[in-house]
């Protein structure tokens, strides 16, 4: 691990000017869950630490009906698990922290970290100069790629590992990024970066950026949510694949919602087809079944993850009917 | 249960728990690990590893060395360069040729810790790189040149029993199966380190171990023997698993040749991804049986091949082979019987020692094949398989005489009447819907104390200390290393004696002061040393004069009924034999290939529990760590590197994982152990995978033949079955009968 200077600013703007001019000078440090081990596995050497957590008002929870919910980036997972409010009006959400990491993680972990932390993949957290690492091969491509991604790949193949990003994609979510000269917003799903466009990073984020807000839109009236995610192991383990769902319905109908993945895709998936096809279809599980069969049918799965498709399709297509009340 | 006493009065019952004497240091954070440990003056030394796995080494070149920082290679050894093992293959430090990525090839030791690893990363190595042997394939192949021997194998045997040319004429018929196993990865929480510390004409080092005149030979044989007064310690270990019985020897010897030349205390502890990266593993397997059946559909003959991946170097792979060919026919009476059994050289992380030694592989095949042959002629397992177990007075695989009593048949019977076994054997064959439900048994032993004339070799010697305050030293070089050989030990001689056990002291050893009682391993501490105790602690009682100093020793021989030839692999292949059933029961999702385990029932016979807690524990631990072995855990070596590298890539499983567990012993003692105790340690792992790949064989309707039984290998092996036989009983996503998991 290399030394590193500790900088605890109390305001946004100290704390864009401390983070200089990109990662090699300085990171940001929050919860530390992820940021320590990648310190400590070499795979970053950050000049700084910038310890955000002295910024007032960046842990906050404010849900107003009809506006929707406000995040502050340093709300912890646990914070999002506990919140009566998510709970009622955002299943999906808190869903997604209660199988997340474990319970010492989560006290820890922060929004934002969870958004921004970095993949996973055993070649890029292990002693391998991989190519986000800035060598020249993508070793999981001809390696051990049974947790690697089956879509939207190349020429890296690593998978995101939030599971947030997946309920709050499948939320429609927007980010605020706070910059020196202005704050500007965007969609979540604009907020991640495939590697085809730059293997090196997997958020927008530039020199000098902090995410300083999440904001989650009202949940339409009769909003159903859902956050299903198979791991291997009953606790602490990243996600094989996951699932968010949200949708509004009618009688036996959907009329709106989306549908997201996590563990299959370099960045939170959403499969746009699929997603058109929602509104309208039947809550039968024959046309559940159906319609799931089409899911993610650009996948490329590589040599040891196959599985993952039929995990997506079956996933999806259960909870969709459990959801909706339809007897599996 | 009772709460915890801390003294064991005559006439309780040794096996009421007590306190585990280690324990509150351990809670508290207060034992001092290896890594813990630091001496004035002391240097860190880091290693510098091969990244090849076969290759001449044309160069070494080093970074400019700061005052104070030097090197340590295979030409720093004043003695030789080999590690002290069954075998003189294995170097402390790669010459000229490395073969297997891990490889160590020098040490940088330096008065930072820092620093040294900063230079160790700048140390270049250059190869010339020789064709490898990558897999067992690859030396089944070979195209490579040998690694080993002329042939390439560190140890090839064949043992006969009755006649199977004749069993196989006679046959009514045959049946073959085949099984393949992993590497499997101790991950002890305590990565392996040793401290070395030099003094005037002496060298004492510390360390992590199961072994301390293990690693004793093996610094005497690195420092020259006889040369300098070689002392080992062990300090506090946090878990082995028979990780730490091999490769101390390694460090040790490393680290003590570079005391030597700095003249100053080196340490040298591994962090998480070299111990993974470069220490011993369990030995990969290939199992294959061909089985003849009489008219009776009884076992008739039996045919077994075993092959096992043993990595770069010999270290212990030729008895892990022995122990696993005396356990290739499981526990039943096989009149004619062929085992061949071979280790083959691969430039992989050497394979080593791991709790159970050859028998979890053997077992997980030879079990899954009765399973499979049972089914295959529709009778029950439990039945058929308790139709073959030995009986008291039966000959054993190697004609040797099985003398207890063996209580399987009621063990089995019991257990499965728990489990409801019989019932949901036969009812979930036809399981319906998303998720499916199977149940499994195995039945195993395990061979208490070394193979063969291990034993007989090793001679483990003991000794009692009586003070003049009339408090007793148990002097052994037997460890704790959270088995609980402090806990058990002591009781023993406090019981024998008929003193309070607070009266009993038991240190971690020292090889100054305690004699060699062999290593712990083989599940032979509390029956062998225990045993030599219990006779040293009756001696004593006789003897016993309050106020004086006394002293005992003894050193252990075979009863002289047990007789062994080692080189026709003929008669008692250990001095007795623990016995264990398993049943699980799993459901598996469909949709997911997720295995749930929903309950583990375990009998043991351990002869007798000598404290019941801590049996409780080798019990809960053992099947834990056989869980893992049967369901996640999941090192792949490719093109000779480890590809989990790290805790959070190599699964284990956590709390959340443990299905409840119903176990409990029987009482069967052993008459030359201490209290009629036999082995615990080991037995535990050994019948867990084959119970749990049989329970969810039956819940996907597919053959399992490898562990770790992962979820994509189930909705591959789900997937091609469906396409094989398109009106498979099994649906496609879910079926009009499936019920949700809330359900179940």
């Amino acid at each position: 691990m290399n030394h590193f200077e500790y900088l605890q600013p109390t305001d946004l703007a100290e704390a864009s000017r401390l983070l200089g001019d990109g990662p090699d000078e300085a990171m940001i440090f929050a919860g530390g869950t992820d940021m320590l081990s990648l310190l400590k596995d070499d795979v970053v050497a950050p000049r700084k630490l910038i310890n955000i957590k002295g910024i007032p008002g960046l842990d906050d929870i404010r849900y107003t009906p009809g506006n929707g919910l406000v995040l502050g980036p340093l709300v912890t997972i646990r914070a999002i698990k506990e919140n009566p409010t998510i709970r009622e009006h955002y299943p999906v959400l808190a869903e997604a922290a209660d199988v997340l990491a474990s319970p010492q993680l989560r006290n820890l972990g922060t929004l934002g970290g969870n958004l921004c932390q970095r993949p996973r993949c055993w070649y890029f957290r292990g002693d391998f100069d991989c190519l986000r690492k800035g060598g020249a091969t993508c070793y999981a491509l001809e390696g051990r790629n049974k947790y690697h991604c089956i879509i939207g790949g190349h020429p890296c193949v690593i998978v995101h590992p939030s599971d947030m990003a997946v309920a709050l994609l499948a939320l429609d979510a927007k980010v605020t990024i706070y910059t020196p000269e202005e704050t500007r917003q965007i969609p979540l799903n604009e907020f991640f970066v495939r590697p085809a466009e730059d293997y090196e990073r997997e958020h927008v984020l530039k020199p000098g950026e902090i995410m300083s807000r999440i904001e989650v839109p009202a949940p339409p009236s009769g909003m159903l949510s859902g956050y299903r995610k198979f791991m291997e192991r009953a606790v602490w383990d990243f996600a094989v694949v996951s699932v968010a769902a949200v949708f509004t319905r009618s009688g036996d109908r959907i009329t709106g919602g989306r549908v997201s993945f996590g563990g299959v895709a370099p960045v939170p998936w959403q499969d746009e087809a699929f997603n058109r096809k929602l509104s309208g279809l039947r809550l039968t599980k024959r046309s559940v079944t159906d319609a799931c069969k089409t899911l993610l049918s650009g996948a490329e799965p590589l040599s040891e993850n196959a599985f993952k498709l039929p995990l997506a399709r079956n996933l999806t297509g259960s909870l969709l009917l459990e959801l909706a009340g339809v007897p599996l | 249960m009772k709460p915890p006493e801390h003294t064991a009065t005559p006439g309780n019952d040794i096996a009421d728990p007590v306190a585990r004497p280690d324990a509150a240091a351990k809670c508290a954070g207060t034992a001092r690990y290896l890594a813990d440990l630091a001496v004035p003056g002391m240097l860190h030394a880091r290693t510098v590893r091969s990244t090849r796995p076969r290759a001449r080494i044309t160069s070494r070149r080093l970074p400019p060395l700061p005052a104070g920082f030097f090197v340590v290679e295979a030409r720093d050894i004043p003695g030789r360069n080999r590690i002290r093992m069954l075998d003189d293959d294995w170097p402390f430090f790669a010459e000229d040729i490395v073969n297997h990525i891990g490889e160590p090839i020098l040490l940088v030791v330096g008065p930072e810790a820092e620093a040294t690893a900063m230079i160790a990363s700048r140390v270049i190595i250059e190869y010339e790189d020789l064709p490898p042997i990558l897999s067992l394939d690859d030396a089944l192949a070979g195209l490579a040149p040998p690694l080993y021997g002329e042939d390439n194998c560190f140890a090839e045997y064949s043992f006969h029993k009755g006649d199977l040319p004749q069993a196989r004429r006679a046959a009514r018929q045959m049946v073959k199966d085949g099984f393949s196993t992993g590497f499997q990865e101790h991950l002890y929480l305590e990565p392996q380190g040793v401290l070395a510390v030099p003094e005037a004409g002496r060298l004492t080092v510390y360390g992590s171990m199961q072994c301390p005149y293990y690693v004793k030979k093996a610094v005497e044989q690195a420092v020259g023997e006889g040369r300098h007064h070689v002392r080992i310690v062990q300090t506090v270990t946090g878990g082995a698993f028979g990780g730490k019985e091999d490769y101390p020897s390694l460090l040790a010897g490393q680290a003590a040749v570079a005391a030597l030349k700095s003249g100053r205390p080196v340490r040298l502890v591994l962090d998480r991804t070299e111990d993974i990266a470069a220490t011993t593993k369990r030995h990969p397997s290939r199992i294959d049986f061909t089985t003849f059946l009489d008219e009776n559909d009884d076992l008739l003959g039996m045919d077994v091949d075993i092959l096992l991946d043993g990595g770069a170097y010999s270290g212990l792979s030729s008895v892990v082979l022995q122990r696993a060919m005396f356990a290739a026919s499981g526990v039943y009476r096989v009149p004619h019987l062929h085992v061949h059994g071979r280790v083959l050289a691969t430039n992989q992380v050497p394979a080593g020692a791991f709790r159970g030694f050859g028998a979890p592989q053997a077992f997980f095949a030879i079990e899954m094949h009765l399973e499979n042959i049972a089914l295959r002629l529709g009778l029950d397992p439990l039945e058929y398989k308790l139709r073959h177990a030995l009986r008291r007075g039966d000959r054993t695989c190697t004609d040797g005489l099985v003398r207890g009593a063996v209580r399987l048949p009621e063990m089995a019977t019991r257990l499965c009447e728990a489990a409801g076994y019989p019932a949901k054997q036969a009812a979930y064959t036809a399981g319906q819907g998303r998720y499916r439900r199977g149940i499994g048994l195995s039945l195993c032993y395990h061979g208490c104390g070394f193979t063969g004339q291990g034993e007989e070799l090793i001679q483990g010697t003991i000794a009692l200390h009586k003070r003049a305050d009339d408090a007793v030293e148990i002097r052994v070089a037997a460890t704790e290393m959270g088995q609980g050989a402090q806990t058990v030990l002591p009781k023993i001689v406090a019981h024998s004696l008929g003193i309070p056990l607070d009266q009993i002291h038991y240190e971690n050893p020292d090889t100054d002061i305690v004699p060699d009682s062999g290593p712990t391993v083989a599940s032979r501490t509390t029956m062998i040393v225990g045993g030599l105790l219990r006779e040293a602690a009756l001696d004593l009682k006789r003897h016993w004069q309050s106020g004086r100093v006394m002293d005992i020793r003894r050193t252990y021989h075979h009863p002289p009924h047990i007789h062994w030839d080692q080189e026709h692999f003929r008669g008692d292949a250990y001095p007795e034999y623990a016995w264990g059933v398993n049943v699980v029961e799993v459901e598996v999702d469909l949709l997911t290939g997720l295995v749930r385990v929903i309950k583990i029932w375990a009998q043991f016979d351990v002869g007798a529990p000598m404290d019941e807690r801590t049996l409780r524990g080798q019990m809960e631990g053992g099947i834990a760590q056989g869980l893992g072995y049967a369901l996640w855990e999941k090192l792949e070596v490719d093109d000779g590197r480890v590809q989990q590298q790290r805790i959070r890539d190599y699964t284990i499983p956590t709390f959340m994982d443990m299905p409840p567990v119903e176990s409990g012993s029987v009482y069967n003692p052993y008459e030359f152990g201490p209290f009629g105790a036999k082995g615990a340690g080991e037995l535990t792992l050994v019948g867990v995978a084959p119970a749990v790949a049989a329970a969810v064989q039956q819940a996907i309707g597919c053959p399992v033949d490898m562990i770790p039984v992962t979820p994509e290998m189930i909705l591959r092996r789900i997937r091609n079955r469906k396409h094989a036989k398109p009106d498979s009983e099994i649906p496609p996503e879910s079926s009009p009968r499936s019920r949700s998991r809330a359900d179940t």
